[in-house]
C-alpha cells in the first residue's frame, strides 16, 4: 500500500455505522421495556380478560407491538440520519409485509377466541375451530420467517440469517428438551407448547449478535 | 481470507456503498468482505475481480500459498 493511499484511507474514513456502547445499552433497555410491556399486556389480558372487550384489548396490544417495532427500528433511523443507513432491502420489506399482518391477525384472533371460549364454552368441532384459530396466522408468520432466507439475494445477509436460524433451532430443541423433563417430573410449572416459536424467535434475535461461524 | 478490497476501493475513491451498488450486494456485505469476516462465493469473487479488472487470486489470498508450492 503506497503511503499517499494510506493517508487517503486515514483521512477519509467511512462515516461510522458504529453507534457506541452507550447507545446500544439505552436501546437494549428500551427494547427490554417494550418487550416486557408487550408480553405483560398479553399475559394480563389472558389471565384477567381485556378491558372493554377483546377488540379493545387487541388494539392495545397492537399499540404495544407498534411501539416495540418503532424502538427496534431506532438504530436504523439513527444510521440513516448519519448518512450510513440504507433503505430496507426488498426481501426484508417483503418479510415485513407478510409477518406484521399475520401477527396483528394473531392478536385479534387470540383475543376473540379466548373471550368466546370463556363465554360460550363451545364443544365438539366448534371447540376445535376456536382453539386452532389463533395458531393459523402464526403459521403464516412462521412461513414469512422461513421465506426470508430463501428470498434474500445477498449472500452475506443470507449466511447471517441461516446461521441465526440454526443457532435458534439448536437452542430451542435443547431448552425444550430440558424444560420438558423438568415439567414431566413436576419440578417446574407446566409449560404450554406454543412457547416454542416465541422462544425460537428470542434465541434467533440473540444469535444475530454472534459473529458468523468461523471458516476452517 | 485476506484481500485487497479496501485498497482497490480507496484507489477509485469509492465508498463502501458505491462498491456495494456496483456489485449488487448490501453495504454490510462489502464491510464484512473487507474486514475478512466473510468469504465471498466464487460467483461474487469473480464479479469483484471483473469489476477491478484483476484475477481473483490477485485480490484474494487464502494464505495457503506455501502449502500449494510444497505439494508441487
Amino acid at each position: 500500500m503506497s503511503s499517499s493511499l494510506e493517508t487517503t484511507l486515514h483521512e477519509a474514513p467511512e462515516p461510522s455505522a458504529n453507534l457506541g456502547a452507550g447507545f446500544w445499552a439505552a436501546w437494549g433497555a428500551g427494547m427490554a421495556a417494550a418487550f416486557a410491556a408487550f408480553a405483560g399486556a398479553l399475559y394480563a389480558f389472558m389471565l384477567f380478560g381485556s378491558p372493554g372487550g377483546p377488540m379493545v384489548g387487541g388494539l392495545i396490544v397492537i399499540a404495544f407491538t407498534s411501539a416495540f417495532i418503532y424502538v427496534a427500528n431506532i438504530p436504523q433511523q439513527v444510521r440513516r440520519k448519519r448518512g450510513v443507513g440504507e433503505r430496507m432491502r426488498e426481501p426484508y420489506r417483503r418479510y415485513m409485509r407478510r409477518f406484521l399482518p399475520a401477527m396483528f391477525a394473531y392478536v385479534i384472533l387470540l383475543m376473540a377466541a379466548v373471550s368466546y371460549a370463556k363465554e360460550a364454552e363451545p364443544a365438539g368441532v366448534l371447540a376445535w375451530l376456536v382453539a386452532i384459530a389463533p395458531s393459523i396466522p402464526l403459521i403464516f408468520a412462521i412461513r414469512a420467517v422461513f421465506l426470508l432466507p430463501r428470498e434474500e439475494n445477498d449472500e452475506y445477509q443470507r449466511a447471517r440469517i441461516n446461521s441465526s436460524y440454526a443457532w435458534a433451532t439448536g437452542a430451542t430443541l435443547m431448552a425444550g428438551t430440558v424444560a420438558g423433563f423438568l415439567d414431566m417430573f413436576g419440578v417446574i410449572p407446566h409449560l404450554e407448547l406454543w412457547i416454542a416459536f416465541p422462544a425460537w424467535a428470542v434465541f434467533m434475535g440473540l444469535a444475530r449478535c454472534l459473529p458468523l461461524a468461523s471458516k476452517q | 481470507m485476506k484481500n485487497d478490497l479496501r485498497v482497490l476501493r480507496a484507489q477509485r475513491g469509492w465508498s463502501q456503498g458505491d462498491l456495494a451498488d456496483a456489485l449488487g450486494v448490501s453495504r454490510q456485505s462489502v464491510n464484512a468482505l473487507e474486514t475478512g469476516k466473510f468469504d465471498p462465493s466464487l460467483p461474487l469473487a469473480f464479479r469483484i475481480a471483473r469489476l477491478f479488472g484483476k484475477r481473483v487470486d490477485e485480490i484474494f489470498d487464502d494464505e495457503l500459498g506455501g502449502y500449494v508450492k510444497a505439494a508441487e
